[in-house]
């Protein structure tokens, strides 16, 4: 067992326990260790912030002469309007205009990638064969499930005409695929939680005790 | 009455068996085979073609802290076999944790790797979407100087970049935004390479990306991170964490199991009782 000396390794792995100490029922230590998690996580965006501030917007115009910049730093300032009631419509402006910059620069993108380039992916072969002609059955099934599964989904949220008949089956199907997609990521979810509990394992007793 | 029980089990119960079978494994290994999947193999393959004389890969640190259990494995092996190979990587980050997490990665690299000639640390960058937009558009002159103070003129490697173009891999390490789809969305058609790893969470959501092409690679979690610990032949922590994840998810599965067992029962009870 070697149990670290280094005061920070300690107070991670108080703060570790006192946080998981929720599990068996709230309590005032969980609830301090909380606030601090809290407070240091908005003081490390805040210097970090302000990091960014002086190396893109302040160096380049005081520095560089880069005048350009005044009018986005104008912006910027009048975003902390909003907590000056007199002057809180002041910070619609920026904020109308970050909206619009944000719709501006990702719907080119978005219709390119989310929308062309998977609905390519989705057309594939039924009946697949390998270069020398032979047909590839595992892949094939791979195909006809995803073609289908893709074609039920729609339908399942195709509203425009009433779910009976050839309609009702592929939606029904639809649901089934979707039924089967939210186990996968529920499964994907308990794996993941795992993982970050494996984390703190081995930070309370590899990094602070020492004994894995 | 044990049916009962059985389907109401105590959660604190839960939370001590699983605690119980992920730190035995972890003090006392069981040694549980791992195969790699096609996904790891992928980017493992994609970065062995890489030339060390002429590519450049940019390592996007754009995970957090809270995630890093997941993702960090990944992103020491992945930086491990690039500087095994000699290739010049830089490290950019979209999310405040990134540079913290980069510094940890750089730690992991010990003497592999000269700061400033073959890897560096460029920082933060604050704004998400417009963020990596900018960094596209303009990588060599988005950074003044590096995490670290440096300014970026007085870093060799980055002489080498001009544009977006002498970039040949991104290898995006992510728990959340910004990340692969404000990638997809702002890199242009013909440009690098984009590979991902990822919070296992987030592996069902991405694999159409995979599946149509648009990620170059995809490793999955803290398995995607073992995975690649193996074909490098330096175990880690992703390996030492595998067989404590196996046995948690088989506690997770006889939970499942007994709890559905005794739902089933108590109802063909009730059916017998009532008929």
């Amino acid at each position: 067992m070697n149990v670290s000396t280094n005061p920070w390794v300690w107070f991670m792995g108080i703060g570790m326990l006192a946080l998981y100490s929720f599990l068996y029922k709230e309590n005032p230590i969980y609830r301090l260790f909380e606030h601090i998690y809290v407070g240091a996580s908005v003081g490390y965006a805040v210097v970090t912030a302000y990091g960014n501030i002086v190396d893109q917007a302040w160096t380049p115009l005081t520095v560089k002469g880069e005048l350009n910049l005044i009018i986005p730093i104008i912006l910027g300032l009048m975003l902390y309007t909003r907590f000056f009631k007199p002057v809180a419509w002041l910070s619609r402006w920026p904020m109308s205009y970050l909206m619009g910059l944000g719709v501006g620069i990702s719907i080119f993108g978005l219709l390119q990638s989310q929308l062309i380039a998977q609905s390519r992916a989705a057309m594939v072969p039924l009946v697949v064969k390998a270069s020398d002609g032979s047909f590839l059955l595992g892949k094939s099934i791979n195909n006809i499930i995803m073609v289908l599964g893709v074609l039920g989904v729609l339908f399942y949220f195709f509203f425009s005409v009433e779910h009976k008949g050839p309609v009702s089956k592929m939606a029904n199907f639809g649901r089934l695929i979707m039924m089967v997609t939210f186990g996968v990521a529920f499964g994907n979810v308990v794996m993941g939680r795992i993982s970050l509990l494996l984390g703190t394992i081995s930070d309370i007793f590899g990094t602070w005790l020492g004994i894995i | 009455m044990w049916l009962e029980r059985l389907q109401n089990i105590d959660r604190r119960v839960i939370y001590v068996v699983l605690f119980v079978a992920l730190l035995i494994p972890m003090l006392k290994p069981i040694g549980i085979p791992l195969t790699v999947n096609p996904t790891t193999q992928q980017v493992y393959d994609l970065i062995e073609s890489l030339d060390p004389e002429t590519d450049i890969v940019m390592i996007g640190m754009d995970y957090s802290a809270a995630g890093s259990a997941d993702v960090h494995p990944q992103a020491v092996a992945v930086a491990k076999h690039l500087a095994n190979r000699g290739i010049k990587s830089i490290m950019v980050a979209f999310v405040e944790d990134g540079p913290m997490l980069a510094e940890r990665v750089l730690k992991s690299l010990g003497d592999r790797v000269v700061y400033g000639e073959d890897i560096v640390n460029l920082g933060y960058l604050a704004g998400g979407e417009s963020a990596v937009k900018k960094f596209i558009e303009q990588p060599a002159t988005t950074f003044t100087r590096d995490h670290r103070g440096t300014p970026v003129a007085n870093l060799p490697i980055m002489k080498n970049i001009k544009d977006i173009n002498d970039i040949t891999l991104i290898m995006d390490f992510q728990t959340g935004a910004p990340g692969y789809q404000e990638y997809l969305r702002q890199l242009p058609p013909g440009g690098p390479l984009y590979g991902v790893g990822i919070v296992t969470v987030s592996v069902p959501n991405v694999m159409p990306y995979l599946n149509s092409g648009q990620f170059a690679g995809l490793l999955p979690g803290l398995r995607g991170g073992a995975e690649y610990e193996v074909l490098l032949g330096e175990p880690g922590e992703g390996l030492a964490r595998m067989d404590a994840q196996s046995l948690g998810h088989l506690v997770i599965i006889a939970f499942i199991v007994v709890g559905n067992v005794a739902y089933f029962a108590s109802q063909r009870k009730e059916k017998k009782a009532k008929g």
